[in-house]
C-alpha cells in the first residue's frame, strides 16, 4: 500500500507513516550496504589470503559474523517498518471504506462516541438487540440493520493488528509431499480446519527443472462461531469479507507471507474455504499490482464471492456445491467471467454437509479433475504449475488478534 | 619472499577490516538519524525502535569486534615479516 502521511488510530494516536517509510528506506539502504561491503571485503581478502587457509577461517569467525547478523536484522526491520505503516494506512482505510453511511458518521465529529459505544459493546457477547444499546440505537436508526451489522462486525474485527506466530514445519506425509490435483488441495486446507484454531499454512514448491519456486498458501474457514474471539477467522469476519472490507484475518495472512519469506518473485496460489476462499479472493484484489507478493491463482470452495472484483490477471477456480447455501450469501449468483470459473458440483450433501469440505465438495474433486468441459481443463491447466513440483516444505502459521 | 608477500597480504586484510569496521560505526549513526526523525507514537512502532536501539548496539559490538580482528590481522602481519 502506498500513500503516508498522519493516520489516525482508535485511541486516538496519530502515527505519521512517511516517517516510518522513511526509516524503512535507511534501513534497507544501511542493510544493503553492509552486505556489498562485507562481499566486496570477503572478495578481497579471499584473494589475498589465497595460500593462507587459517586466516581465512579467523576471518569469518569474528566480527563479520556479527556484522552479518546487523545487516540480516537492519534489513528485517526494514521490512516491519514498512509493513508496520501499510498497517497504519490500511486501517485508516478500513475505516473509510466501512459503509457510505458509517464513513459521514465517522467523520461528523461522533468518531469518539462511537469509539465508546464500541468498547462498552466488546464487553457484552454480542450486541444482537442494538436497541438495547443506547449508542447503538443511535447508530442503528442512522445506518440499518445492514450497515449496523458492518461496524459491530468491524468494531470485533479489528482490535489492533493480528499477531501471526509460527507453529512450525509441517513435517507430515501431506506437509511434504507437492500436490498433484484439486483433492491434495482441498485436503490441504480440511486438515487446517479444526473448530476453535486459526492455523494457516503456506507450501514451497520446488523443481528439479530449475523453474521458479512457486507458492500455495491454504485458508480454512470459519473456525470460531462466537464473534469477537482471540480468533480472527471467527464469525465477525463473515460479514467484512462477504461485502469486500479488509479484515483481521486477512491482514495476518498478509503478515504471514512476510515472515515465511514470500517474494514477489513467487507465483502464490491461495486456496479457502468458505470465509477462507473469500479471504483468498479479496487478497486477489488486495495484492494486485503490489510489489510485494504475487498472486497468479485462487481456488475456493463454498465462498460467496460474487461481490469482490478480482483483476483479470488472476485466475479463480470457485467450487459451489449445488446444495450449499453459503456461496449464496453475499445474495447475487457468482456467474464467473473470464478468468472467474464457477464450477458446480453436487455431492449428494444437503443441509449443512453441503458446506462441509470432506462432505460438500472433497468427494467432487476426482470428477473435477476428469472432466472433459474445455473451460474446466482450460481451469486446470492454469493450476498445472503449482500440481506437478518434486518437492515441497510446508510451513504453518497461526492468526490470533491482540 | 613467500613471507613477505603474507605479511604484506595479511597486512591488507586488516586495511580492509579497519575500512569495514568504521563503515559498521557509520550505520551505527545511520540508525540513530533514522530514529531522531521518526515520529514514535504508538505502541506498535515504539516496539520497532527498541529494535533499533537494539541494532545500534549491535552494530556498535560488530564494529569494536571488527577493529580487534584488523588488529589481529596487523598483529599476524607484523609476525610473518619478522619470521621470514
Amino acid at each position: 500500500m502506498s500513500g503516508g502521511g498522519v493516520v489516525s488510530i482508535r485511541g486516538g494516536i496519530d502515527v505519521r507513516t512517511d516517517d516510518l517509510r522513511a526509516a524503512a528506506q535507511i534501513m534497507s539502504e544501511l542493510g544493503l550496504t553492509l552486505r556489498q561491503g562485507m562481499d566486496n571485503l570477503r572478495i578481497s581478502a579471499a584473494n589475498a589470503l589465497m595460500y593462507n587457509e587459517d586466516a581465512k577461517a579467523q576471518l569469518e569467525q569474528g566480527g563479520l559474523a556479527r556484522a552479518r547478523g546487523a545487516a540480516d536484522e537492519a534489513a528485517r526491520l526494514a521490512g516491519s517498518l514498512r509493513a508496520t505503516a501499510d498497517r497504519y494506512d490500511e486501517g485508516e482505510s478500513r475505516i473509510e471504506r466501512m459503509a457510505g453511511d458509517a464513513v459521514a458518521l465517522l467523520k461528523d465529529g461522533t468518531k469518539a462516541r462511537v469509539r465508546m459505544m464500541s468498547l462498552g459493546l466488546l464487553d457484552t457477547p454480542w450486541p444482537w438487540d442494538p436497541r438495547a444499546v443506547e449508542p447503538g440505537a443511535q447508530l442503528f436508526g442512522k445506518l440499518g440493520f445492514g450497515g449496523y451489522l458492518i461496524v459491530m462486525a468491524a468494531v470485533l474485527d479489528w482490535r489492533g493488528h493480528p499477531i501471526v506466530t509460527s507453529t512450525g514445519v509441517d513435517a507430515s506425509t501431506a506437509g511434504t509431499t507437492p500436490p498433484r490435483d484439486i483433492a491434495d488441495l482441498l485436503a490441504n486446507v480440511e486438515r487446517l480446519g479444526a473448530e476453535g484454531d486459526s492455523d494457516v499454512s503456506v507450501q514451497f514448491l520446488e523443481f528439479d527443472d530449475g523453474r521458479p519456486r512457486q507458492v500455495i498458501v491454504s485458508l480454512p474457514g470459519t473456525s470460531q462461531w462466537s464473534p469477537g474471539s482471540d480468533i480472527p477467522s471467527d464469525i465477525a469476519a463473515g460479514p467484512l469479507a462477504i461485502e469486500g472490507l479488509p479484515t483481521a484475518y486477512g491482514a495476518g495472512v498478509v503478515d504471514m507471507l512476510a515472515l515465511a519469506g514470500v517474494t514477489a518473485a513467487d507465483s502464490i496460489l491461495i486456496v479457502g474455504h468458505s470465509l477462507g476462499g473469500i479471504v483468498a479472493a479479496q487478497l486477489a484484489v488486495q495484492l494486485a499490482g503490489s510489489r510485494r507478493f504475487n498472486v497468479t491463482n485462487v481456488v475456493t470452495a463454498g465462498s460467496p464471492i460474487a461481490k469482490i472484483d478480482i483483476p483479470e490477471d488472476v485466475e479463480v477456480v470457485a467450487l459451489e456445491n449445488r446444495d450449499d447455501l453459503v456461496p449464496h450469501l453475499d445474495g447475487g449468483p457468482n456467474e464467473g467471467s473470464g478468468n472467474v470459473l464457477t464450477i458446480t458440483v453436487d455431492t449428494g450433501a444437503t443441509g449443512s454437509a453441503a458446506h462441509v469440505l470432506d462432505t460438500g465438495y472433497a468427494p467432487a474433486a476426482d470428477a473435477i479433475t476428469g472432466s472433459d468441459a474445455p473451460r474446466v481443463q482450460h481451469a486446470l491447466e492454469g493450476l498445472q504449475p503449482f500440481l506437478d513440483a518434486d518437492r515441497s516444505t510446508t510451513l504453518t502459521y497461526s492468526i490470533a488478534r491482540p | 619472499m613467500g613471507g613477505m608477500t603474507d605479511a604484506h597480504n595479511l597486512h591488507l586484510v586488516s586495511c580492509y577490516l579497519e575500512e569495514f569496521a568504521e563503515r559498521l560505526v557509520a550505520a551505527c549513526g545511520q540508525v540513530g538519524t533514522a530514529d531522531a526523525q521518526t515520529q514514535w507514537q504508538s505502541t506498535s512502532a515504539t516496539a520497532y525502535r527498541r529494535h533499533l536501539v537494539d541494532l545500534r548496539v549491535d552494530l556498535r559490538a560488530a564494529a569494536a569486534l571488527v577493529q580487534d580482528d584488523a588488529a589481529r590481522f596487523r598483529a599476524l602481519a607484523r609476525q610473518s615479516a619478522q619470521s621470514r
